[in-house]
């Protein structure tokens, strides 16, 4: 459906020499399927509105491919460049972009009255608007002021705009970023409601890693202009490829350590703390520098005066503990480092008291390490 | 006018949307862009270039015979002194009253605040020679109503002559007061009054909170006032027209004026003086640029999350007020009436009970049958009317280019559009008259002068609406257009324009309310069939009808109080919903 090949796009460095050129998208490759929900997540700066914004062709890319449904947007080799407003894609975006000047009405039918659908006959726009409407839930205040609508009524008046051309592709830059939490995730709800229900093709940009991993077919991490991972959630989240992907992606825990050999259990890694063993490994073979990943989550609190030792036992005292409502955030103190662990609001210990934790391997992975990581965390 | 007009935001239709993508994009956008620089360049630089040729060539070629035989006119230093005590002067008068009346408007708790609104602002409406005239009759020697009254209470020695230079610097200041009043308004609005809050909490006094906290932090938004009023000063025509020549207190405006209208005509002088003086006010706004550059880090003061709190001024409440009203009546309708009482006597009467007995509206019917003050109407009218049109779709476009065409050199169209702000009127005059006078075009002594001479000057006062409000529209709604299939012409026509329109309109009310008070360009360049209004009252003035002059100026001051209350009114009313 959506074929991104091998996507460049520089940018003049404003502050630094005439010929600095940032890299914002450096080399992006990915396909989307009919009917999925395609996410790009990343922080602020990776590059995921830029690959978005050549999409959609408000960005003109400096050399790669883009073909919607066969129908080549653009190609640097073939010299072709689709204007943005003759690509039929629907857009929404960060700050839904409503135009103040006209009513629920006129902003949806704007589509249908400019460029190539300027002929469009009333009767048609007025019932394309009004289906459109329906589809979001905002039939009724079709004459109201666009301006009038509170954040998620803008949202969807957006959505509504973006889907009455019936576009082929659904480009969603941080549409729900601007709403309060409990809106946000409700209106989480209800775009995957609509999605799956329109069966549209959706492209979907965003920072914040539960939207992506709820609302998604497939997710690409991405990091300094390139993906860094690229597979469905489940593996995204359980599965992390490299440390920055495991650190952006949740909350984990990082021990540095070597790889020493493999045994018939995975692998056993050296670390400051001791022996851990883990069941995956990712890039990394015996003898290599490594990092072990453990989310807060899977690392299981045991009271000291059980049992010394064991396998994937490494014994600390509570630093720090923080209530957070539905769960217990503890921060321990190993002898040489540190780690997060999370547990039910039930168990309560208090600081200082000595902890055992125990590191189930089937959750711990060992990632290569990367060149200059600030520490762990 | 066709020229501009060619230029209006309507590129071909095929113009391939969002200005540089795309590879067969450019050609109708990139063409708009090279006329628009090619019309701004005309319209700013070529004035410049026929000043500097016509100031450094003589017949024999490039000489600089003319800035000495300027220089060594006699009572040339008499003049630069006076030039410069008169800009001073009326600087400090104006930036005095302008920072106190937008300090008590914004952080006091003073009664009468929309008195003081008043005050600070109406001065702006009433032009600037009926200003002056109407001071004539209440601060000259003899027949000053102010003068009189002080010398029956026995005051004498509180009088001040208006035709003296401490008489041509008050006047001045007062009518320029408004002008700080805005710019510090601003900047006393943008101050967190936290940073205030936080030295009362530590146990200042408020008057020692408002010299230790709130001037310093207003220092550069007030050190950047007194340089433009200064540079205005320098500028200033009126009041040294009608008050310093008959006194003899000659600036480089007045000298400039005379040199034109002696026998034999001195163009060289004129030129020479014209450019000194533009020297002059470019260094100076170059100086407040730098200075606004460095008080950048006093901004504390970036326009979110507070709102100024009033500082209560307990038992001085009342005085101020007083004192602010008394400003008040000074300033705003002692002239006025002053101008009323005038228009309503066949001849010019001390104000008194006897004099009640000859009051007519004859001088109302005069106006009409008085040859030229209908046509001066009408001329005037146009012109405002056609050049407030043409500056602001023209710059409406330039500031498009400037802010959103992300073409290379696009801000470079900004600071051209600006640069006439430090051409004083009479100077652009001046350049003008070099240009056409020998042109073969047949522009000179028409109204098509008129209308460059005001097209000119007003650009910078368009390009600084256009551009704040094109700045308020975010690039994603242009982007949404552009996705919704809308070509550029779509775009700028459905989305930017009526987004811009609160500011076009602001502006455009602006530009004609400065344009029907302009003087100081057009007395250089009228002619019999061209007169306007201001020069009309000019005339009126020289001939002594100064019950006509009356007549006109009230209703003129009336006409533009009425249009600047409408705008304020369909301002607010297309600006409620906020963008």
């Amino acid at each position: 459906m959506l074929q991104v090949d091998a996507l460049c796009k520089a940018f003049k460095e404003e502050t630094a020499s005439k010929h600095d050129r940032v890299h914002a998208v450096d080399d992006v490759t990915f396909t989307v399927e009919e009917g999925q929900f395609f996410t790009l997540l990343g922080p602020s700066g990776c590059g995921k509105t830029t690959t978005l914004r050549c999409i959609a062709g408000l960005e003109r890319p400096d050399t790669g491919e883009i073909v919607v449904d066969d129908h080549v947007l653009f190609s640097h080799d073939r010299r072709i460049s689709i204007a943005a407003n003759e690509r039929n894609l629907g857009m929404v975006f960060q700050s839904y972009a409503i135009w103040p000047h006209m009513n629920v009405f006129d902003n949806v039918a704007f589509p249908l009255r400019v460029g190539k659908r300027r002929r469009t006959p009333k009767a048609e726009v007025t019932e394309r608007v009004e289906r459109a409407l329906n589809v979001v839930e905002l039939g009724h205040l079709a004459g109201r002021y666009a301006t009038k609508l509170s954040g998620g009524q803008q949202q969807r008046l957006a959505l509504a705009r973006a889907l009455v051309i019936e576009p082929k592709l659904l480009l969603l830059d941080e549409p729900l970023s601007n709403l309060d939490a409990k809106l946000r995730e409700s209106l989480r709800f209800e775009l995957k409601r609509l999605q799956r229900e329109q069966g549209i093709t959706t492209v979907y940009v965003t920072h914040d890693q539960s939207e992506a991993l709820s609302m998604s077919n497939a997710v690409a991490v991405m990091k300094d202009g390139r993906i860094s991972q690229l597979g469905d959630p489940f593996d995204i989240y359980l599965k992390p490829a490299n440390p920055f992907v495991a650190d952006f992606v949740g909350t984990t825990n990082f021990i540095d350590g070597v790889v020493r050999e493999q045994t018939p259990d995975g692998w056993v890694v050296h670390t400051a703390d001791g022996p851990l063993t883990v069941a995956a490994t990712s890039g990394v073979g015996v003898g290599d520098e490594c990092v072990v990943c453990v989310r807060p989550e899977h690392v299981e609190v045991l009271r000291d005066d059980s049992s010394t030792g064991g396998d994937n036992v490494l014994t600390g005292e509570v630093q720090t503990r923080l209530f957070v409502g539905e769960a217990m955030e503890y921060q321990v103190r190993l002898p040489n480092s540190q780690l997060q662990c999370r547990t039910p609001a039930a168990a309560r210990l208090s600081s200082g008291k000595p902890v055992s934790l125990h590191l189930p391997p089937a959750h711990c992975t060992a990632l290569p390490r990367p060149e200059a990581r600030a520490g762990s965390r | 006018m066709t020229q501009l007009a060619d230029a209006g935001p309507a590129p071909s239709p095929d113009a391939a949307p969002g200005a540089e993508r795309g590879p067969r994009r450019p050609r109708a956008v990139y063409v708009l862009g090279v006329v628009v620089l090619a019309i701004l360049a005309y319209l700013v630089l070529s004035p410049l270039f026929y000043l500097a040729w016509r100031g450094l060539t003589t017949g024999e070629g490039f000489s600089l015979a003319n800035i000495s035989a300027a220089y060594s006119v006699e009572g040339t230093p008499e003049m630069l002194v006076n030039s410069f005590v008169f800009a001073f002067g009326s600087a400090a008068v104006s930036t005095v009253s302008g920072t106190a009346l937008a300090f008590f408007c914004v952080r006091s708790n003073a009664p009468l605040k929309p008195l003081l609104y008043a005050a600070s602002i109406v001065p702006l409406i009433i032009p600037g020679i009926l200003f002056t005239i109407a001071w004539v009759f209440l601060l000259s020697e003899d027949v000053g109503v102010i003068n009189i009254l002080l010398r029956s209470v026995g005051l004498d020695f509180l009088q001040i002559d208006a035709f003296s230079l401490l008489g041509m610097a008050l006047i001045d200041g007062m009518h320029l007061s408004p002008l700080v009043f805005l710019l510090m308004f601003a900047a006393f609005k943008a101050t967190d009054p936290a940073l205030e809050e936080s030295a009362l909490m530590s146990g200042a006094s408020v008057p020692s909170v408002i010299r230790k906290v709130t001037l310093p932090l207003v220092r550069p938004a007030l050190f950047g006032a007194i340089l433009v009023m200064v540079v205005r000063g320098l500028e200033s025509f009126e009041t040294p027209a009608v008050l310093g020549i008959p006194s003899g207190n000659w600036v480089f405006t007045s000298r400039i004026y005379q040199a034109l209208h002696t026998y034999p005509v001195r163009y060289d002088i004129a030129a020479i003086y014209s450019i000194s003086l533009l020297l002059l006010t470019v260094a100076g706004l170059l100086f407040v640029q730098r200075v606004n550059r460095r008080g950048e880090r006093f901004q504390t003061i970036s326009g979110k999350g507070f709102r100024p709190r009033p500082l209560d001024l307990g038992r001085w409440r009342w005085p101020v007020s007083v004192l602010f009203a008394l400003y008040f009546v000074v300033v705003v309708v002692l002239p006025v009436a002053i101008l009323v009482w005038m228009s309503l006597l066949p001849y010019y009467q001390t104000p008194s009970i006897d004099a009640l007995d000859t009051l007519t509206l004859r001088n109302y019917e005069r106006m009409f049958d008085m040859p030229g003050v209908v046509d001066a109407v009408r001329n005037s009218a146009i012109l405002a009317v056609t050049s407030a049109t043409a500056v602001m779709l023209f710059t409406s476009v330039v500031a498009w280019f400037v802010l959103k065409s992300r073409m290379r050199g696009a801000r470079f169209l900004e600071t051209l559009a600006s640069f006439p702000l430090a051409m004083p009127g009479l100077v652009l005059g001046v350049a003008l008259i070099f240009i056409y006078l020998r042109s073969p075009l047949p522009i000179y002594g028409t109204l098509l002068i008129l209308f460059i001479a005001y097209v000119t000057r007003y650009l910078p006062y368009g390009i600084r609406y256009a551009t704040s409000s094109l700045g308020q529209v975010s690039a994603e709604l242009e982007d949404s257009a552009q996705m919704s299939g809308a070509t550029w012409r779509d775009t700028f026509r459905r989305v930017v324009v009526p987004l811009m329109a609160p500011g076009i309109v602001a502006g455009w009310v602006y530009i004609v309310v400065v344009s029907v008070r302009e003087l100081s360009s057009s007395i250089l360049l009228y002619s019999q069939d061209t007169r306007v209004l201001s020069v009309t009252i000019w005339e009126l003035w020289e001939n002594g009808e100064t019950g006509v002059l009356a007549a006109v100026g009230v209703v003129m001051v009336v006409a533009l109080m009425i249009l600047v209350g409408v705008a304020y009114k369909l301002g607010a009313r297309v600006g409620v919903r906020d963008l």
